[in-house]
Order: C-alpha cells, then structure tokens, then sequence
C-alpha cells in the first residue's frame, strides 16, 4: 500500500471523525494528496469536499482522473483560479471563489458543500495551508485554521488539512497541532 | 447557568430602558419612534462590525454591506418620522418635509431588492443539493456493483 494511505490508516483506524493536519515535502507533495483522496474515496467509499487552494480546479481534477480518483464523490472548492471580477462562479461540479483572501466565501461554501453530504461518512481535504499563508496575515490563517477545526467536529467530518513541509510555517505548524486530532508526517 | 443570569440581567435592562422611554416620552407615538431608533441603531452597530470582521470583496460581505445600507434608510426614516412627530411637522409645515422620510423608506426597499436579489444569486452559488443528489447516486451505485460482485 502507498505510504501516505497506509500512514492515514495507521494512525486514524476506528475513528470516524477527526482532525488531521498533514505535513508533505514537496517532492512527494501531489503524489501523497492523490494517495490520501483516494484512500478516502476508494477504500472508505466515502464523498466529500476538496478545497483547493494550490491548484486550479481542471487541473486537479484531470490529475485525480488519471490516478484513478472517481472524482464524482467530490465536491470541488477552488479559490485559485482567477475570476472575473474575482467574483463567485459555479460550474456543475465546482465553486470558483476567486482569491486565496476570500476566507468568508471559502467558509461558507465549505460549511453548505459538507452539510449537503450525506452525513453517513464524508471527508474535507484542505489543500494547502502555506497557499493560504501567501494571501492572508500568519494570524488571521490561524484563526481561521482554529475556526476550520471547530466546524470540523461540528460537522462530524474526516478532516485533512494539507501543509507543506517550510521552514518558514515551522510556528504556525505547531501552533494549529493542537487544533488537531492528528499530526502526519507523510514525508 | 451564569449566560441564564446575563441573559435575564440583559432583559430587565432593555425592559427598564423601555420603561424609562414611554416614561420620559409623554407622546406614545414620539415613544415608539424612540424604541425603534434605539433598536435600529444597535442593529446598525451590529451591522458594522459584522462587515468589519468579514473578508473584503467576499460575496458575504457585499451582502452584508447592503443589508447595512437598508438598515441605515430605514433608521434614517424612523429618524425623520420621530422629528415629524415631536415638532409636529404635519401641522405646522408644509406637507413637503414629510416627503425625505418617504424618500428614505423608499430607497430602504429599493435596495432590499437589490440585497434580495443577491441573497438569491448566493443560494444559486452557494447551493450543493443538486451535486450532493448525484454524489448519492454514486454512492448507491458503488453499494449495488459491490453487492454483485
């Protein structure tokens, strides 16, 4: 079994909700996220919602096609690809927020996107936390972070948040581990 | 149980608030016009701060922004129509001055409209259902192929 999938299922077995906050190299970055969606799709056969923040949603969708992801089971949220007027846009299978700034649009949709599921089992995934450093102050990234937890557990969710491994994120890491159920180090 | 107790503190004080303003304000209609500009002026504050913690240019805060607008225009007729009342405009002045505070209750609805109409495009954006249907769809899918296996 692929590392990030197996390490996901070591660490998280028996838990049907939680919190975990995933740290990836950059080598491995795609790879491990491919791992994990599809250790959460296909294995679990759960749906759920992907916010992507590092890559535009055609992209990241022709890229879980090919790693054989039944992307059907997702819901997409892309705050990366630019809009017009950096307004909302919606097609049938993804939401455009527009900017990585625009953490009341990315709530929002998260929060109606997760509670359209069905709430036998579903999954957030996150994708990245240091994108979302780019664009908004380290403060205000960890309360929202801290607010994304929360939701989490109201939401009764299997919550992954994605970061890359920086030296730089190193503090603010540390500071949301305790936000979290779970902190993974997938390589 | 200490929020029950800060909730009834907080009821006594709007009670006694009120109580004091029907008191002080001889004329019932005066009075009313009082209650609504206070509690128009807290659901401006409200408002503000509301606007001030959400993301700029996100969808919500647009909203928000206008829903603050209709706020301000009806707290401005309530206004109008209060010093109508205490000065006894309808009497005393020519039926003119009456006319802003209709002007205000009227762009108040206008831009209701507006901020409806926003609250509609919002449900369309925002709304999952149709793609939660075909997600269970799958799911059941899924369920009936593994079944036959």
């Amino acid at each position: 079994m692929a590392k990030a999938a197996g390490e996901l299922k070591k660490q998280l077995k028996n838990l049907k909700e939680y919190i975990a906050l995933a740290t990836v190299s950059a080598k491995n970055y795609q790879k491990t996220n491919i791992e994990m969606i599809k250790e959460l799709t296909e294995s679990e056969n759960i749906p759920g919602v992907y916010v992507t923040l590092s890559k535009p949603f055609k992209t990241m969708e022709s890229i879980l096609k090919s790693s054989g992801v039944d992307t059907r089971m997702i819901i997409f949220i892309d705050a990366v690809t630019q809009t017009a007027g950096a307004s909302l846009e919606k097609t049938d299978k993804c939401l455009f927020i527009g900017s990585p700034e625009k953490l009341s649009d990315i709530s929002v949709a998260m929060d109606q996107a997760v509670r359209a599921l069905p709430s036998a089992g579903r999954f957030v995934f996150f994708d990245s936390l240091n994108i979302l450093l780019l664009y908004n102050e380290a403060e205000t990234v960890a309360r929202f972070i801290h607010f994304l937890a929360s939701k989490m557990r109201v939401w009764k969710v299997r919550g992954i948040i994605v970061s890359l491994r920086k030296k730089e994120d190193k503090e603010l890491i540390d500071q949301l581990t305790q936000f979290c159920d779970v902190t993974l180090d997938l390589g | 149980m200490a929020k029950k107790i800060l909730i009834l503190v907080e009821l006594l004080a709007i009670a006694a608030g009120l109580w004091a303003i029907f008191k002080i304000v001889t004329n019932t209609e005066a009075a009313v016009g009082f209650v609504t500009i206070s509690f128009g002026v807290l659901a401006v504050i409200w408002t503000v701060m509301a606007v001030k913690s959400l993301s700029p240019g996100s969808a919500l805060r647009k909203y928000v922004t206008n829903f603050l607008l209709c706020l301000v225009f009806i707290l401005l007729f309530s206004i109008w129509h209060t010093l109508s009342i205490i000065f006894g405009w309808r009497t005393t002045l020519k039926e003119a001055w009456l006319y802003p505070g209709y002007l205000f209750i009227t762009i108040a609805f206008l831009i209701f409209v507006a901020t409806s109409y926003q609250v509609l495009m919002m449900g369309r954006e925002f709304g999952f259902r149709q793609q939660a249907e075909s997600i269970k769809k799958v799911i059941e899918e899924k369920k009936k192929a593994k079944k036959k296996k």
